[in-house]
């Protein structure tokens, strides 16, 4: 267990240490959030609706987070094949999945930081105040819906493995997903069949946790019951995700395209 | 027990062509291949490119599932137990790409060891000493992208010892480096071989397999076809003699003529920047070359030499090069 924590680890740290050694990291990282921002923040002015802030400052957070932290594994996986490391990696001892665990995390905390980053940008540029009622549940609302974002990214990472054209589905998925998930809009602005859609996708739940706790200085049960599905839902990604990395390293094997991209 | 044994090991390949009536296309890069390596010994495994060397190394290596037949590595089976082996091997494939381009040579060092379960009181020792022996300690903070060609190389094979492995696959390690930094990597994988690894190397360089292997596999079209040590590969063409032809011209109609000389054997040709040699292996070299110059035409003949045959020689017979 201790070895695969150290996996886990130095994949985390060697994929922040990758991705902050980039210079075009940061043009891209602080411009899309911006832009995210910007898009947002016009349409909370023209609505005149108050409430709609709330959606366009943390819808604007939690899109950043959500780019990064659901397909940044994906994307990883993607760089090893263009690098030759997919091939080198796999003949490890070490599992594939504790390797993506860790970048998972990694894009996590990198998510994290993005939402600041926007609570910045709209208080100091777009002047909008942004009093957080309860921070401590913005706090453990944030980092479990960042978290439970990767964990989306995991049940997808084995199919990053399997198909090397998998990123091109991956980037339709994206959208698909941000849209029907109610971060930047309530659900209830959506068809009705597509609630069922929404209410299966952790972020649903993990973003109605965020804006109450930044609404009300007590927490009523309904953010609670938000944080609860948010696990479940998490717990549920993540026990797909072993399934199907199982389920396909026989698959990857047969195939032998690790090597092509 | 044997270092590795193949047992049939056969590999087919299917491809899809097409878009809306699809067609299958099969490839069988490996067909049915035997042979067995002894613990710590330097095994040569040579052929033209796409014969079925990589395709080989890729399914000992666990990469891969065979299609049928199988292998032992260090007695484990490949197919039933992979992560025995992986602890107990590793692997250098050829060329610039298989580590990460923006982590330092160190960073890269640090993180396949974690991979390999290396004991982290022992790490940093572990990485200094490797960096050490390939020659790269005062650039090891350096990107590994950064890295000239042949540093890179290095790198790859100050990794593919960090586990201290029984086997170690390379595959055309030598691939496209300059010759001196080929000859300074022919000699790590002699050093390998003297400290009781198992090297399996596969180039299709003759004159590296010569130098280093105990024994050589030739594969061809997914099958071997001669596997013995280089001095016996040599007898396919004992009392032969290469006749060495450079010059400036075509060759297509000058290779005819010279096969329809009597005593000929086989002739090939190889392009060295704007010049041409040909090569002619031949009994009777006397009464070839006469008629061999009066068959140049209006090639410009820069040089003409007479040797002995090579393993070279030995390896084109042997995979009837034209």
């Amino acid at each position: 267990m201790l070895r695969r924590i150290r996996v886990i680890w130095i994949a985390f740290v060697s994929l922040l240490k990758e991705t902050t050694s980039e210079p075009a990291w940061f043009v891209h990282n602080t411009a899309a959030p911006l832009i995210f921002t910007l898009v947002a923040l016009t349409f909370f002015k023209v609505s005149g609706k108050t409430e709609f802030g709330l959606y366009a400052v943390f819808g604007s957070g939690v899109a950043g987070m959500w780019a990064t932290a659901l397909f940044g594994t994906g994307n990883s996986i993607d760089d090893d094949r263009w690098q030759g490391t997919l091939e080198y990696i796999y003949v490890t001892p070490s599992r594939i999945s504790d390797i993506i665990v860790g970048r998972a995390l990694a894009y996590a905390l990198i998510g994290l930081g993005l939402m600041f980053e926007v609570l910045l940008l709209a208080a100091y540029i777009f002047g909008i105040p942004l009093g957080i009622a309860n921070p401590a549940g913005f706090t453990v609302a944030l980092v479990l819906t960042v978290i439970s974002f990767a964990s989306i990214g995991l049940v997808f990472a084995p199919l990053f493995v399997l198909i090397k054209e998998s990123n091109a589905y991956a980037n339709a998925l994206e959208g698909v997903l941000f849209a029907v998930a109610g971060i930047v809009y309530p659900i209830t602005m959506l068809p009705t069949w597509v609630h069922v859609i929404s209410y299966a996708l952790s972020p649903t739940w993990g973003s109605e946790a965020i804006r109450t706790s930044v609404r009300l200085p007590w927490l009523p049960p309904d953010y609670f019951s938000n944080l609860l599905y948010v696990l479940i839902a998490t717990a549920a990604y993540m026990a797909i995700s072993w399934y199907l990395f199982k389920l396909f390293e026989r698959r990857v094997r047969e195939k032998g395209e690790l090597g092509e991209f | 027990m044997k270092a590795i044994e193949t047992f049939d090991l056969t590999r087919e390949f299917v491809s899809e062509k097409g878009y809306l009536f699809k067609k299958k296309e099969r490839l069988l890069a490996v067909d049915h291949v035997d042979f067995e390596v002894e613990k710590g010994e330097l095994f040569g495994f040579v052929g033209p490119n796409g014969a079925g060397k990589t395709t080989t190394v890729k399914m000992l290596c666990t990469l891969l599932l065979p299609t049928s037949g199988t292998a032992r590595v260090l007695g484990r089976d490949i197919v039933e137990r992979p992560d025995e082996i992986r602890a107990r091997i590793n692997v250098v494939f050829g060329g610039e790409r298989g580590l990460y381009w923006r982590l330092s040579g160190r960073d890269n060092l640090l993180y396949f060891a974690t991979l390999y379960g290396i004991d982290p009181a022992h790490t940093k020792d572990r990485i200094d000493h490797l960096l050490a022996m390939v020659g790269l300690l005062d650039r090891a903070d350096e990107k590994f992208g950064k890295y000239s060609r042949g540093m890179k190389q290095r790198l790859h094979i100050a990794k593919a010892l960090l586990n201290d492995p029984e086997v170690v696959f390379m595959d055309e390690p030598t691939q496209g480096l300059d010759p001196e930094i080929a000859h300074e990597l022919r000699g790590v994988i002699a050093d390998l071989a003297k400290s009781g690894k198992t090297v399996f190397l596969t180039t299709h360089y003759m004159f590296e397999a010569d130098e280093l292997c105990r024994r050589v596999a030739v594969i061809n079209h997914g099958r071997i076809v001669a596997l013995d040590s280089p001095a016996n590969l040599k007898r396919h063409v004992a009392g032969q003699r290469v006749i060495e032809v450079e010059f400036f011209g075509s060759t297509e109609k000058l290779v005819e003529g010279i096969r329809q000389i009597p005593g000929v054997g086989l002739v090939t040709t190889e392009d060295v920047e704007q010049r041409r040699i040909l090569k002619i292996q031949t009994a009777d070299p006397a009464s070839v070359v006469p008629k061999l110059t009066a068959k140049m035409g209006d090639s410009r003949m820069m040089d003409l030499r007479i040797r002995e045959p090579t393993l070279e020689d030995a390896y084109l017979k042997l995979v009837g090069a034209t």
